[in-house]
């Protein structure tokens, strides 16, 4: 959060700068299923965000010393594509912020993931954010789940994230990156819709106690989109599996997978 | 009626064991799997191998370890180890695809084989394991056809790898492609008959 | 590689010893080829191929820069390779390896050589210039890698618009110009498998090969060779493959400039 003398004006006529309403999310698209070589995958766009996550796994733990003989071990990497940013060119490689997230992802899994299944293997999480515009912790762990779900890890539920924040004394949902950047509170989170238990919650900013528990309620009723949006990407893979004519029309997915232009 | 269901949702207390667990004394399913509200059954749409005793699996030699025992490529998350004494008949050699079945699973990633037979010169194959069930057909009908239809030799570990041999192997292998795709939709065996008769 | 690749590569091996190829593809022939432009917008330029079953992603960026002291008067065009751990098994986290290494600078030493973009022309002031970062991102990887990452970066750079020079800075926000691209240059890599040489192998194919030749030109001449992996290749195969990489230039221009 940087607090700017050249601070923008977040809000006009009640309406986010991008027209959205106080409370209400940008655009979803997921896709499941994008990349072959993987167990399971998942594209997203979220706003500007364009996310991609890719599951191996369980498969052996490498090396040896890192497997717990009593369940498997998750291991989650977030990076950032160098031109993901408006910004200049970013160094390659995760740095310690996208450390700090791949620790906090990985732990929202290891939540829900049955991990006992499998003694002595691992499952890598690959999350690559190849735009990016705020929020992009809470898309990684989208598209993520969903991408664990595709390769059949077995789960307690399909975990969803996304933020909440504030701007003056208005709480609204889903920051994108201006807002993220001059608003006067971010506070992603992840939720396990089943139960409403929070397996991720960062903040900071100010909040009262009782924003805080406003801004929960917003998030855990933003869930009912965003999981029927996961729901969906998982529905439509296997429709598009159907024999000719028997399938669901396509067209509401992401642009990640097209048809061959020659060949 | 059959739908597809996700990890968390709730499902009749009847549901199959295999896909579900159970919290606070309701069930729920633990993938995404096909689900029929009016049998209970509950059919997982992925999912890695998980060994079971007295399966066929196919896997390729990988190691000959000490006392001829040999290691074997099941997954990737599974090894085989074949111990040798009871198996003189045979010598391995690494890269041989070889057929066995599951002795007894051991704890972690790897399974004890017996009674193992090489396989020769073919090609394998990797097939979602979820997807073998279909491969196989009720009563072998599925394979058979293709065997029939292709002049091929086919063999199919539970493991999810196929093993061909002879015939109209790019043909078998489009085939069996086709049915992991489409595994979890009907009338499946006539689409792959007149696929393979050329209609 | 895992055991049941060796014998993948066995069969393939036979199989294209009879002149055939496990998808039934002639020996010379690409695989399908899509290419989509400008799906990040944040960057300055960008494409998405897909190789058959290969997934590459390429990103431009440009930013202000300071020449290189031995070409004060020049612009820098600095390509990098991903191999991001999603797009294979056998990929891993970590610093960058050899291969993908060997892949950024491949397709560089085409670029750079054919001219495609004027390093001069990048000169801004005493001390600035731009520099134009050019990142390929491997999402899936389904063999000839070098191919896929060479039209995506042709498509990336034909799809970059120049940010404004301002008081030392870059304006993003008013992206109009084109990059100027002066040159279009193609890849085509042979991969040899027993005694046969086949063109853009997928992976299996690959696990098969014993040798691999990329062969860069802009329609007029070759513009940068490499030479991968143990296997040989002899003087007439070179020259054999060096007038089929000319030819399939026009097939590959045609393929970008849709």
């Amino acid at each position: 959060m940087a607090s700017s003398k050249n601070k923008p004006e977040l809000l006009k006529n009640g309406k986010r700068l991008d027209g959205r309403e106080l409370i209400q999310l940008r655009p979803i698209r997921l896709e499941a299923g994008v990349i072959k070589n993987a167990d399971g995958s998942a594209y997203l766009e979220w706003g500007n965000n364009r996310v991609i996550a890719a599951v191996y796994g369980p498969m052996e733990a490498q090396p040896k010393h890192t497997s717990d003989p009593t369940k498997a071990v998750i291991k989650c990497r977030y990076s950032m594509a160098p031109f993901s940013g408006l910004s200049d060119h970013g160094r390659s490689g995760p740095n310690r912020r996208a450390t700090e997230i791949s620790k906090v992802t990985r732990e929202v899994f290891e939540n829900v993931v049955m991990v006992n299944e499998f003694p002595g293997t691992e499952i890598n999480v690959y999350i690559e954010i190849l735009q990016s515009d705020g929020g992009t912790r809470a898309a990684g762990i989208t598209a993520a789940s969903v991408a664990l779900a595709n390769a059949g890890i077995p789960m307690k539920d399909l975990v969803y994230a996304v933020s909440a924040g504030k701007i003056g004394d208005k709480i609204v949902l889903d920051l994108n990156m201006i807002e993220d950047n001059y608003s006067d509170c971010d506070m992603p989170m992840a939720i396990s819709p089943k139960s409403g238990d929070i397996l991720l919650l960062q903040m900071d900013g100010n909040l009262s106690t009782s924003e805080l528990r406003t801004s929960i309620q917003h998030i855990i009723d933003a869930g009912k989109t965003i999981s029927a949006a996961q729901q969906d990407a998982l529905k439509r893979f296997y429709a598009s599996r159907q024999p000719e004519g028997e399938g669901e029309s396509e067209g509401k997915g992401a642009g990640m997978d097209q048809e061959a232009s020659t060949g | 009626m059959r739908e597809i269901i996700f990890p968390g949702q709730s499902v009749d207390r009847s549901a199959s064991r295999e896909g579900t667990y159970m919290e606070k004394g309701e069930v729920y399913s633990k993938v995404v799997g096909l689900y029929d509200s009016s049998t209970g059954s509950l059919i997982s749409l992925e999912g890695a191998w998980k060994p079971r005793e007295g399966e066929k699996v196919i896997g390729v030699v990988s190691e000959i370890g000490r006392k001829d025992t040999y290691r074997v490529n099941l997954s990737v998350n599974t090894e085989g180890v074949i111990i040798s004494g009871r198996y003189e008949r045979y010598r391995f050699r690494v890269g041989d695809v070889v057929e066995a079945s599951v002795a007894r699973v051991e704890s972690g990633s790897s399974v004890v084989l017996e009674r193992p037979k090489p396989l020769g010169f073919g090609v394998v194959m990797k097939i979602k394991p979820t997807k073998i069930p279909r491969v196989i057909g009720k009563g072998n009908t599925m394979v058979d056809q293709i065997s029939n239809l292709t002049k091929c030799r086919i063999s199919v570990g539970m493991n999810g790898i196929v093993w061909l041999s002879d015939g109209n192997l790019q043909l078998a292998m489009a085939a069996l492609r086709k049915i992991e795709e489409e595994a979890h939709t009907s009338g499946l065996t006539e689409r792959i008959k007149k696929m393979l008769s050329g209609e | 590689m895992e055991a049941i690749d060796i014998v993948k590569g066995n069969y393939i091996r036979d199989l294209i010893g009879k002149g055939q190829r496990p998808d039934g593809r002639d020996m010379l022939a690409f695989r399908s080829i899509s290419i989509k432009k400008g799906i990040i917008q944040n960057a300055e330029g960008s494409a998405q191929v897909d190789l058959g079953g290969t997934k590459v992603l390429a990103g431009v960026k440009v930013m202000v820069g300071s020449p290189m002291s031995d070409t004060p008067e020049q612009g820098n065009q600095i390509v990098s390779a991903e191999h991001w751990p999603g797009a294979a098994r056998e990929f891993e986290p970590g610093p960058p390896s050899p291969e993908s290494i060997e892949l950024a600078r491949v397709v560089d030493r085409g670029i750079r050589a054919a001219g495609c973009i004027n390093l001069e022309s990048l000169y801004l002031e005493e001390g600035k210039c731009w520099d134009i970062y050019i990142d390929i991102y491997v999402l899936n990887h389904d063999g000839n890698l070098i191919d896929a990452g060479n039209l995506a970066v042709m498509s990336a750079l034909e799809n970059t618009k120049m940010p404004r020079y301002e008081n030392g800075e870059a304006v993003r926000t008013d992206r109009t110009t084109p990059l100027k691209v002066n040159s279009v240059v193609a890849t085509t890599t042979f991969a040899k498998i027993g005694d046969k040489i086949v063109l853009d192998a997928s992976k299996d194919e690959e696990n098969a090969m014993s040798a691999r030749l990329t062969i860069a030109t802009d329609g007029s001449a070759i513009r940068a060779m490499q030479k991968g992996m143990s296997g040989s290749f002899n003087i007439d195969e070179v020259e054999e493959l060096s007038k089929i990489s000319m030819e399939k230039h026009a097939e590959l221009k045609r393929i970008m400039e849709q």
